[in-house]
């Protein structure tokens, strides 16, 4: 059985990839905060697709709530085959979680590296092994400091937060190859394109006016869903382990047929 | 297997995004801020 789990799965390009994937997984499981939200986008689908799906709470700002759903997928399913980590954000004020880190660290960043290491044997157990990180291009924006992860030595800004964090998430696709690449494990990262989805809702000032500005050019959720959905399904050369892929550009990975 | 056209490459990330060492800073800090979650 082909198993599935997906964080950030009841909108924008999660929602479309849970969509697209459907036909090709025997199992998928929603990671979300939001039960209300998953169980609504479970009762979209037919009663026969709503049996491949399970919701499992997972709270990517607590870490004991990550480790939950950790212990909840071990319980379900004897392996997974891919693990999508798609759930993101961008935050204008600096947040302090209860475990005492920034926000968008804990969100976009510790959540997911915390639940992949302990999906690790669920993941080393099934056929596919594969890790699917959701960068971002604004990752060329990054400037981090390895020894303040969480801001608290330095002035806090939304968007290079965010370039931080879409970094961390190529970053930590590498490391997992150089880990447990030799165990078999693939692991990816991606830009899925602008996407016009409520992502930056929150957000203000000079972000909030440069993502309205882009909105003519923005691509859909679909669209934005491609990338992973290719990752997820398709066989991809052991040479390209670790890579981070963008969709129809030159000089990148591309993908024939589109 | 998808197929690659050989002139075709993995996205071109940042410097940084390719820097061993960063990979290898990242690892170890997020691993210690990390470590009394993955101990339970």
């Amino acid at each position: 059985m082909k198993t599935l789990a997906i964080t950030g799965p009841t909108s924008g390009i999660g929602k479309e990839t849970v969509r697209a994937l459907l036909p090709h997984f025997q199992r998928i499981l929603l990671l979300a905060r939001d039960e209300k939200k998953a169980q609504q986008l479970i009762g979209s689908f037919t009663l026969a697709e709503q049996e491949k799906l399970g919701f499992v709470a997972c709270d990517l700002m607590r870490m004991d709530s990550v480790l939950a759903a950790a212990d909840t997928l071990a319980q379900e399913i004897p392996h997974l085959d891919v693990l999508i980590n798609n759930a993101g954000g961008i935050f204008d004020e600096k947040t302090i979680t209860v475990d005492g880190f920034e926000q968008s660290l804990s969100v976009n960043h510790l959540g997911h590296m915390l639940l992949t290491l302990k999906l690790l044997p669920l993941l080393l157990r099934s056929q596919l092994k594969k890790v699917i990180q959701v960068a971002s291009e604004a990752h060329k924006g990054a400037s981090p400091r390895w020894d303040d992860l969480s801001y608290s030595k330095r002035n806090y800004k939304g968007f290079q937060a965010y370039a931080n964090v879409k970094l961390y998430n190529i970053l930590l696709a590498k490391s997992l190859v150089d880990q447990y690449g030799a165990q078999g494990l693939q692991a990816f990262s991606l830009h899925p394109g602008v996407v016009k989805t409520n992502f930056a809702a929150e957000t203000k000032g000079i972000f909030k006016f440069f993502w309205k500005l882009a909105g003519p050019f923005m691509i859909t959720a679909e669209q934005g869903a491609k990338t992973t959905v290719k990752l997820a399904k398709e066989k991809i050369p052991p040479a390209y382990n670790g890579a981070y892929f963008k969709k129809r550009a030159r000089g990148l990975l591309f993908f024939p047929g589109e | 297997m998808v197929p690659i056209l050989k002139k075709e490459r993995a996205a071109s990330c940042s410097s940084l995004a390719n820097s061993e060492k960063a990979r290898q800073r990242l690892w170890e800090a997020s691993m210690e801020l990390l470590g009394p979650w993955l101990s339970k």
